[in-house]
């Protein structure tokens, strides 16, 4: 108990004399912020942010910002308008903010879903496969058709895994169920991934997994078709009000306040 | 099995239109001389214009012409500087479809995700009940039946009309045209305009009929499809209907092909009508008959009308 308490207030203190001094941070995302989608789940997070820090954080956000030279345009720019700390909000951010991180060891970077490590460059991201799990139940005990539809982005390590946990949950209920995938092999093409989720109605599927489609394209599909649908990011309720099995989202709010501090 | 080929036709239909509808005015633009590579930030303009209206309570046919106009709009602009004010046209047509993009996406910014009901289809009396084809092909929106009834209409202006002659007399060659006195930089005004009402009228298709969302980058690259397609028809509204159509075949056979499990990586699938689009044209174009017998002439040189 009293080292519980110790430890605490070392924390405590520690925090203090990190947010004496003003703060910027910066904001990465890799689309733009709309009232759904992938950015606006980290963009909640630095309102939570600004919210829990208030003044003594400056924060600077650029959306819509395409993985590649054009993302370490941005990540150098923030650093030399004095940024000390970096949220990267896409995979594809990961090597240019290692670089940047080598040149730059003052300052610290928290970085989306991606595998590579430094001294301040780390990464976050959700245990995605729990919640797919029991999304994957949940299609596996509705489908009828045994069919079941993934539109995924591209087959990266967390995408894989999503997949991986939502093909065992719904083979776990149903053990006839089939799992059918289409890789579009792009963060940003809606009328593609409607396209992808027709032709995964049309080879039967009855349940349609949206992974990591910013845009509602997936869903509206889904509850034109009558079919099942899963999304991920945020609530999609509104854009398929009968149709929506569920949504596997994420909320980076006290993960981002702790980061800052 | 059925179920595959109806989705088939009728998801090439869908992906084709609209590539069809921009090309089509792409090629009138470029038959009379000008080259303009800012289609697809036209599409994007026409397509936030269009969603605009619909979201606005508006018609879906009104939505298609504003989406239209707007385009037209920013095709004037591209126009009075490469026309009037003789620039460069590769690099003025990029950076007004540069401008394009960014516009749409600043006027499309508090319209982010949000999604419209889809246009009420308009199946064919007795066509429509056939198997298979009768829902792949002649059960849709209007405007699907409509563009190869413009890729005709097209054909036949450029080829049967005085009105064409017009066009491919700027294009070949401005200085006898302008000899015989025809006001050669009004006519390339002309089909730039119309080049860009098509491109808005397609950008609004996606927006409002086929994707029913808007979002900002939804043209996804399919402008510089457009400009493709027209080398690759060779210039004639013919094979330029076909390769649009053949495109969205490719990628929907792309997608298709992945449901069924075969093991290919999906990296190569999404490529292939990429990989289709490069090797036609490069075989196109060793056959120079085909391809410089249509290409016009004068294609992105300026004219400076002698008195």
């Amino acid at each position: 108990m009293k080292r519980t308490v110790l430890a605490t207030l070392a924390a405590l203190g520690l925090s203090t004399a990190a947010i004496a001094q003003d703060l910027t941070v910066g904001y990465i995302y890799p689309a733009p912020v709309a009232d759904v989608g992938w950015a606006k789940q980290l963009d909640l997070g630095r309102e939570a942010v600004e919210a829990a820090y208030g003044d003594r954080v400056a924060s600077v956000v650029v959306d819509s910002v395409p993985e590649g030279p054009d993302a370490a345009r941005v990540m150098n720019q923030m650093v030399s308008d004095g940024a000390k700390f970096l949220m990267l909000g896409s995979f594809g951010y990961m090597n240019d903010g290692i670089k940047l991180g080598r040149k730059h060891p003052d300052i610290a970077m928290i970085h989306a879903s991606g595998f590579k490590q430094t001294d301040n460059f780390g990464t976050f991201t959700a245990r995605n496969y729990e919640g797919f799990y029991l999304a994957g139940m949940a299609a596996g005990m509705k489908t009828q058709s045994n069919v079941i539809g993934l539109v995924g982005a591209f087959p990266i390590p967390e995408l894989v895994a999503e997949v991986n946990a939502i093909t065992l949950a719904a083979q776990s209920v149903n053990p006839d169920v089939q799992v059918k995938i289409v890789w579009i092999n792009t963060w940003f093409d809606p009328p593609k991934a409607q396209e992808a989720a027709r032709a995964l109605v049309s080879q039967g599927a009855d349940v349609l997994f949206s992974l990591h489609q910013d845009t509602p394209s997936v869903v509206t599909v889904a509850e034109n078709e009558g079919v099942w649908v899963v999304n991920t990011g945020s609530d999609m309720r509104e854009y398929a009000p009968t149709k929506l099995l569920v949504s596997v989202t994420n909320d980076w709010t006290d993960y981002f306040v702790r980061e800052v501090v | 099995m059925t179920e595959t080929l109806t989705f088939l036709l009728s998801g090439t239909l869908l992906a084709g239109t609209p590539l069809l509808i921009a090309a089509l005015g792409e090629l009138v633009t470029e038959k009379s001389g000008i080259l303009n590579l800012s289609v697809e930030g036209m599409m994007a303009v026409g397509a936030i214009f269009a969603f605009m209206v619909v979201t606005g309570g508006g018609s879906y046919w009104v939505a298609l012409a504003a989406g239209g106009m707007a385009a037209l709009v920013v095709a004037a602009l591209f126009a009075v500087v490469v026309i009037f004010t003789l620039a460069n046209q590769v690099a003025a047509g990029l950076a007004v479809g540069i401008l394009g993009l960014g516009l749409a996406g600043l006027i499309g910014d508090p319209f982010e995700a949000q999604t419209v009901p889809p246009m009420p289809k308009l199946p064919i009396p007795g066509l429509a009940g056939l198997p298979v084809l009768g829902r792949g092909l002649f059960d849709h929106v209007p405007v699907v039946y409509l563009a190869p009834v413009l890729a005709l209409a097209t054909w036949l202006m450029l080829t049967r009309t005085r009105l064409g002659l017009l066009l491919r007399s700027a294009g070949e060659n401005p200085d006898a045209a302008n000899s015989i006195g025809i006001n050669v930089r009004f006519v390339r005004f002309c089909a730039t305009l119309y080049g860009g009402f098509c491109a808005g009228v397609a950008g609004g298709f996606i927006s409002v009929v086929s994707a029913t969302l808007w979002a900002d980058g939804i043209i996804a690259g399919r402008g510089w499809i457009v400009v493709a397609l027209v080398v690759f028809g060779t210039w004639r509204a013919g094979r330029i209907a076909i390769g649009a159509y053949l495109f969205g075949l490719a990628t929907l056979s792309g997608l298709l092909v992945q449901t069924t499990g075969v093991a290919i990586p999906s990296q190569l699938l999404t490529s292939i009508p990429y990989i289709v689009t490069i090797v036609a044209i490069a075989l196109l174009s060793m056959n120079p008959k085909l391809t410089w017998l249509n290409a016009p002439v004068s294609l992105g040189q300026p004219y400076l009308p002698t008195k």
